[in-house]
């Protein structure tokens, strides 16, 4: 194909490369699989109003952002939304509306005609060619992008991996493709010399295309967008690659992956005898938002706010003030995760604890790497929208130094042995053998797993090494000392590699091979009875051993970004105690838990941990924590803050597992004798907490377990490989309460509001107010939405049914053999049965605190005006227990807030009637 | 009765999970008499003419049938819980049970046939289970077609056999072989028709090459599924050759065309499998390849091997397939267990490592061999097939003295492990050929010589040794030594095991045309296309 056009200027690059940005705004990134981070994904429209921005994203997609019509009918019928819910959303969409409008009568609402198709708003070539003449052009091209997007973002799982992956996508699927000789079969000829005629940049061969498709200028952003679309799945992925990827090992963005896709596009359209551009170009857009997107609000709007006003209602009361004379047994900061209201309710029943709700990343975003691990296994601890600030790794406590080399030579040993099954499973010649003897293992393995799940023993598993995160940032000097002590290391390896075993040099002979590595002195002379290949080899080895002065700079740098600061220290310990409110009373146990999710065999267990350490169990985050604020140090500077902790008070790192309901102490070894029997109590209460909220999970997971203690039978759930929905995780949230814990205490929630503590006293400049504003409630809306997108269209943005995923490239899910790569979350998250379990409706956000700050904080950012003032969630709030609760209008302004049904206001009647209330909803 | 109460009667367990369990605790009496009393049979009058045979073979392969069947049953009924056709997935999966169990303890060729056909149903229902999945019933009907011409060959040779010896139990079709011998059927003689027919079922139900489109169906269906369709549906075509192996192998152009589609797929299915990103298809592409180890093991006469390697794969690719969805946690593994702090050996270190690697499992295998199980290699055969077992075994040791360079202790772990491994692996194989020699048909004329399978065995070696040669190559090197043609490679075997299968596209109905008007304003879609 010779590709006349004129070359590409830079201004000309510049324009498309705006173009392309523009048209991916519809895509959001999209995490890997190995740490599921909840989004919303129409976050990148989030500057538009909801119904706006889904239509938008809807009309590029053809996804569905709303319930159907009949769904909404449904809950009507069930007495899940009522007339009155109806009546008033339409009157509060007509008074917050755009001036002039009608409002919708109920008569207008229940007319049961189909709204409108959302027509898509441009087709790809080959779609509009497929319509009106038919075939499968777009389905192919599809197939095509899908295979070489599969194998390019491979992790690791092809033993043969995509050669030349490093030159970039583009080009190294043009190499690929100009070799590839099976392209005939598409349809379009033999397209290797197409391929091979294609320049050297993206950007040109993208817009040659777009030249040969008489889409030079003009309005192309549609099509562009619409050609994402099409790919939503890998164009989000490589979203997350171009733009959040750590250290990208493999380039690529939507520019390359558009130069692939539009090649396939203008060879398959040019090759038909059909002139493509003469369809109709879609429809236009309509002005002013339609009358079903009208109708689909209010409906929405109905069904949220019936729940929304009997949750006020509930909290709604008048609180018993408590007097806070007693020093609580203990007290238990949880995560804000909806799932720790759970807990938190049936621990608080069983003694006098006080329970906190803080992000269960405790304020510390870390880069966390296991004990031992390399480098690349580090994952950040932190919300995605920050990145992490400090380094943390762990370090054997003294004296259990020999422990943590034996567990980390036997980790060695289970890794090297799992790595080589693959390599061995994986080969041409050595993989009929292995069926052969593994299989008699695996057989009888798999029948006592699948009859018997949870009866396993992990036989002869080395205990874990005591460990500590390192906490203190070391100094220069420290850090040059320990980088100094880890090339040691790798000189003391090399030279077990080389010389074998038994050959050990003396510790100055290894210092003289490192300074001589380093570039700081001579070869050091052979031994005595070294061969001399032998030596020749180490010798030789030591420049590709990373031991050079740069490497070693770059270590000293590194190192000595390792934990905080004594200021960042106290800095810390006092924002996030103001935070929380925890500024006085302390008792003399604080449990800080973080949380994590045990199961088997499931792609999206980490959909199940953490949000707020980004997709992993909060365990680092949690231990680090807790030192801090054990440490004399920072309580000295908090003391001089004016937070004073009792010298008795001692915090402890826990972690909540949320499919076992099982809280698991760290560091045990360090609580003082005198709180041992503090723990224990604890510990006792926390079992019996675990064991009344796995009755109600279970019941809710519809899991009758024959009659099995609920503890034993959540165990079970969580160690079965068969178990497609080990627990519900935040399915049904709905709600975000931001008060001390007085505001929700003794309501049965059912675990569907995320609660963050927070006491307007002690967070004097209101700075607590607006972190809590703009980053725990904004992690708590993305995942309100995940779950909100996920269900009313699990086609486009969910992943779809589990039991035929079949994950590829250890990155994300395809649904059965092959095609798009699927985002968000699967149907067994937000489904029971062929019903949905989540609810989908946007978050409420509920705050105790001065209505005037509240204010303040949303003039001063921009996130929460879009958020509060564009519907993508709402707002009630009041100053103090006992007033009347006030809800945000979409102009920002406060009113009254006044359920549909009026006798919710009756505070008697809501009081007495508090299960009962939230029953119904 | 209260849910309760009928719990605790067992009343809710479904149907066919029950029938499943007992088959399996049937399944495993059988054995223990067949092992006790030598074999029996059952059926319309004992004797000649009964339908059923159990005998070491059929014992133990009904172990595994009815043992994967009880497992599948007790997955899905978690794993699909929230599927509304549940029931008739169960049923289904039963009928492929039953069906296989029928084949497999058949003691006439008509007993054979009516498993094989009930397999048939049952595998095209499960194929068809799932039509929602993005592309499927598209590539459904070639799948399902191909199956059905395979079958249809399966039935003329039952037709073309049964005209000329009624009910023809199946320790006879020797002598019914040399008697169609001399008749022609439509101008072809009718001994080496039949056994062309039976080979081209064999080849169509272990997905050889050229029928293997309904295998990556296999895979747009639920897991456990699949599970079932790769442990003990495709290995039918295997047993279905050793069943009839006294007709079959009297035909020497039917072994060729046994080799022939066997020993391409093998090397062919085998290099597609490690190019694909996905778990699932490159399990599916896996299963190919180990079938067509298995068809060439059965044509150069090495039946007992062969049933060992049947029975071992199956429950090894189940497992394999039920716990697909572990393989994100097992990379989060990976990823950050402790790391050796150097790099990997290359060169002269790398050459070091590999010496000992290929040449302990020699030693190895020898010593246990003539320790363990003496009558092993009693042909060029045997001696072929521990050449796998070397190259498994090579293959093992080189991969862990690079990962994990162990020194001392580890040193002899690592090998006394490998030791262990090897006599098991001998054991068990020597064990399995003495337990299934009774049952085990004798092989005809036309059996192929044992050293065909040595120039498969020496091109697969081969292929490995380039991956270790590149392997032991620093990256930059790599690609300027291999660039072109492991480019050319490389694309065609992504191309090749990439799903859907190449075709020009038809100006006929097209799967965009139906996503494209029908989707927008659809609700959530309920399972499958039923609902």
């Amino acid at each position: 194909m010779s590709m006349e056009h004129d070359a590409l200027t830079p201004a000309g690059e510049a324009r498309l490369r705006a173009e392309v940005a523009r048209a991916a705004d519809i895509l959001f990134p999209s995490w890997p699989i190995s740490s599921f981070i909840a989004v919303n994904p129409l976050g990148n429209l989030s500057h538009l109003p909801f119904d706006e921005a889904a239509e938008q994203a809807g009309r590029a997609l053809g996804a569905v952002c709303y319930w159907q019509p009949q769904q909404f009918l449904e809950a009507r019928d069930k007495g899940r939304i009522d007339d009155v819910d109806l009546a008033a959303a339409s009157e509060r969409a007509r008074a917050e509306g755009e001036a002039g409008e009608a409002p919708l009568g109920l008569e207008d609402l229940l007319e049961q005609k189909p709204d409108r198709d959302l027509e898509l708003q441009a087709m790809s070539p080959c779609e509009r060619l497929d319509r009106r003449y038919g075939g499968a052009r777009a389905a192919v091209v599809e197939a095509e992008v899908s295979k070489w997007c599969a194998a390019f973002l491979d992790e690791g799982e092809a033993s043969w991996p995509m050669p030349g992956r490093e030159l970039g996508f583009y080009r190294c699927w043009r190499d690929l493709a100009a070799a590839d000789g099976s392209s005939r079969r598409l349809g379009a000829g033999d397209l290797r010399e197409a391929a091979r005629a294609l320049d050297d940049s993206p950007a040109a061969a993208l817009a040659g295309s777009l030249a040969t498709l008489g889409l030079d200028q003009g309005a192309r952003m549609p099509i562009l967008r619409r050609l994402l679309a099409r790919h939503q799945g890998w164009a989000s992925a490589i979203r997350w690659q171009s733009e959040r990827q750590h250290r990208p090992e493999h380039p690529i963005d939507l520019v390359q992956l558009l130069a692939v896709i539009t090649f396939y596009e203008s060879a398959l359209a040019r090759c038909s005898d059909v002139e493509w551009a003469d369809g109709g170009a879609g429809s236009p857009d309509p002005d002013g938002p339609s009358a079903g997107r009208r109708r689909q609000e209010i409906w929405l709007e109905a069904y949220e706010w019936h729940y929304r006003d009997r949750l006020l209602a509930a909290l709604d009361r008048d609180q018993a003030v408590e007097a806070g004379a007693e020093r609580p047994a203990a007290q238990a900061v949880f995560c804000i995760d909806a799932r720790s209201e759970g807990l938190r309710r049936h621990l608080e029943q069983t003694g006098s604890y006080e329970t906190l709700g803080f992000a269960g990343f405790f304020g510390l975003a870390i880069r966390h790497r296991p004990f031992a691990g390399a480098p690349a296994s580090a994952t950040a601890q932190c919300p995605v929208l920050l990145s992490p600030a400090a380094e943390s790794i762990e370090q054997p406590l003294p004296g259990s130094e020999r422990d943590a080399e034996r567990w980390s030579s036997h980790k060695r040993s289970d890794a090297a042995a799992i790595e080589t099954f693959h390599r061995v499973k994986n080969d041409l010649s050595s993989k009929f053998a292995l069926a052969e003897l593994a299989g008699w293992a695996f057989g009888p393995a798999a029948v006592a797993r699948t009859l018997a799940p949870g009866a396993r023993r992990r036989l002869a598993d080395v205990e874990r090494p005591s460990t500590m995160p390192v906490i203190d940032r070391p100094t220069p000097e420290e850090a040059e000392a320990m980088a100094i002590e880890i090339e040691r290391g790798i000189v003391r390896e090399l030279v077990r590699a080389h010389l074998g075993a038994r050959r050990q040099l003396a510790e100055h002979e290894l210092e003289r091979l490192r300074e001589h590595a380093a570039g700081a002195g001579p070869a050091p002379e052979r031994p005595e009875g070294c061969a001399k290949r032998r030596w020749r080899e180490l010798l030789a080895s030591l420049p590709a051993a990373a031991l050079d002065p740069r490497a070693h700079e770059d270590r000293v740098e590194q190192l000595g970004a390792l934990g905080l600061s004594r200021a960042e220290q106290s800095q810390w310990a006092q924002v996030a105690l103001t935070m929380m409110g925890l500024v006085d009373g302390f008792g003399r146990l604080i449990l800080l838990c973080g949380h994590g999710s045990s199961n088997l065999n499931n792609p999206f267990r980490s959909s199940l941990d953490c949000g707020a350490c980004g997709g992993n169990a909060g365990r680092p985050n949690a231990r680090m924590a807790a030192s801090l604020l054990n440490s004399k140090a920072v309580r000295e500077d908090l003391a001089e803050a004016g937070i004073e902790i009792p010298a008795d008070s001692w915090f402890v790192a826990g972690l909540h597992d949320t499919a076992t309901d099982r809280v698991e102490i760290f560091d045990r070894e360090q609580i003082p004798l005198t709180h041992r029997s503090d723990l224990l109590a604890l510990e006792r209460d926390l079992g019996l907490a675990g064991a009344a909220l796995s009755a109600e999970r279970l019941e809710r997971l519809g899991d009758d377990s024959r009659g099995a203690e609920p503890r034993r039978a959540s165990r079970r759930r969580s160690l079965d490989w068969a178990q497609i929905r080990p627990e519900w995780g935040l399915a049904r949230n709905a709600a975000f309460i931001v008060g001390p814990r007085e505001v929700s205490a003794g309501l049965d929630l059912e675990c569907r509001s995320f609660l963050h503590s927070y006491r307007a006293e002690v967070d004097r400049d209101g700075s607590a107010l607006e972190t809590i504003l703009t980053a725990p409630l904004v992690v708590a809306e993305w995942i309100n939405l995940q779950y909100y997108f996920s269900t009313v269209d699990l086609e486009r943005f969910g992943s779809g049914d589990k039991t035929i995923h079949n994950v590829v490239g250890r990155r994300g899910v395809q649904l059965g053999p092959g095609g798009d790569l699927r985002i968000g979350l699967p149907r067994q998250a937000v489904f029971s049965g062929a019903r949905h379990y989540h609810e989908p409706m946007r978050l409420l956000a509920i705050v105790q605190a001065p209505l005037e700050r509240i204010s303040e904080i949303i003039e001063r950012n921009a996130v929460l005006q879009e958020m509060l003032g564009g519907g993508w969630a709402a707002m009630c709030a009041r100053e103090r227990a006992g007033e009347r609760w006030q809800r945000l209008r979409r102009d920002l302004t406060w009113e009254p807030w006044s359920p549909a049904d009026p006798r919710l206001l009756d505070r008697q009647t809501a009081t007495k009637g508090d299960e009962g209330w939230l029953a119904t909803a | 009765m209260s849910v309760k109460s009928r719990q605790k009667l067992g009343l809710e367990t479904p149907l066919p999970l029950a029938l499943a369990a007992l088959g399996a605790a049937l399944a495993v009496v059988g054995l223990v008499i067949t092992a006790l009393s030598g074999p029996f049979s059952l059926g319309v009058g004992a004797g000649p003419g009964a339908g059923i045979e159990l005998t070491a073979l059929s014992a133990v392969l009904l172990v595994l049938i009815a043992g994967l069947g009880l497992v599948v049953q007790s997955f899905v009924g978690r794993y699909s819980i929230d599927d509304p056709r549940l029931g008739s997935l169960r049923w289904l999966l039963l009928l492929a049970t039953v069906g296989s169990a029928l084949v497999a303890s058949a003691a006439t060729l008509l007993v054979l046939a009516v498993g094989w056909l009930l397999t048939s149903a049952a595998l095209a229902g499960l194929l068809a289970y799932r039509p929602d999945v993005p592309g499927a019933s598209d590539t459904l009907r070639p799948a399902l077609l191909g199956l059905a011409a395979t079958d249809l060959c399966l039935l003329g040779a039952v037709a073309i056999v049964t005209a000329t010896a009624g009910n023809a139990p199946l320790d006879e079709l020797g002598t019914i072989g040399r008697d169609l011998a001399g008749a022609r059927v439509a101008g072809i003689e009718a001994g080496a028709l039949v056994a062309t027919l039976l080979v081209i079922a064999a080849l169509g139900r272990c997905a050889q090459i050229p029928f293997r489109a309904w295998l990556t169906q296999t895979i747009a269906v639920p897991t456990p599924v699949s599970a079932l369709l790769h442990a003990g549906i495709v290995n039918a075509g295997g047993l279905l050759i050793i069943l009839t192996a006294t007709l079959v192998t009297s035909s020497e152009s039917a072994m060729l065309l046994l080799y022939a589609g066997a020993a391409t797929t093998m090397l062919y299915g085998t290099s597609l499998m490690i190019a694909r990103p996905d778990v699932k298809g490159a399990l599916a592409l896996s299963t190919r390849g180990q079938m067509a180890f298995m068809l060439l093991q059965v044509a150069i006469g090495a039946y007992a091997a062969a049933i060992f390697h049947l029975v071992a794969h199956g429950m090894y690719k189940a497992t394999l397939f039920l716990g697909a969805g572990g393989v994100v946690d097992e990379s989060r593994t990976l990823a950050s267990a402790p790391q050796s702090l150097i790099p990997a050996a290359r060169g002269t270190r790398a050459l070091r490592q590999a010496l000992p690697a290929l040449l302990i499992p020699v030693v190895l295998i020898a010593l246990a061999v003539a320790l363990v199980s003496p009558g092993l290699p009693d042909d060029a055969g045997g001696i072929i097939l521990l050449g796998f077992a070397w190259a498994s075994a090579a293959q093992a040791s080189w991969w862990w003295l690079r990962l994990r360079e162990p020194s001392g202790l580890g040193l002899a772990l690592g090998l006394v492990a490998l030791a262990a491994a090897v006599f098991i692996y001998v054991a068990l194989l020597g064990g399995a050929k003495e337990i299934l020699a009774p049952a085990i048909p004798a092989s005809g004329d036309a059996t192929l010589p044992a050293v065909l399978l040595a120039p498969v065995l020496a091109l697969a070696v081969a292929a490995t040794a380039v991956r270790w040669f590149a392997a032991g190559l620093p990256p930059g090197d790599r690609a300027a030594r291999l660039g072109g043609l492991q480019r050319r490679l490389y694309a065609r075997a992504l191309s090749a095991g990439a799903w859907p299968p190449r075709r020009r596209f038809r100006a006929t109905a097209s799967v965009s045309r139906i996503q494209l008007s029908g989707r927008a304003g659809e609700p959530a879609p309920a399972f499958g296309s039923g609902e």
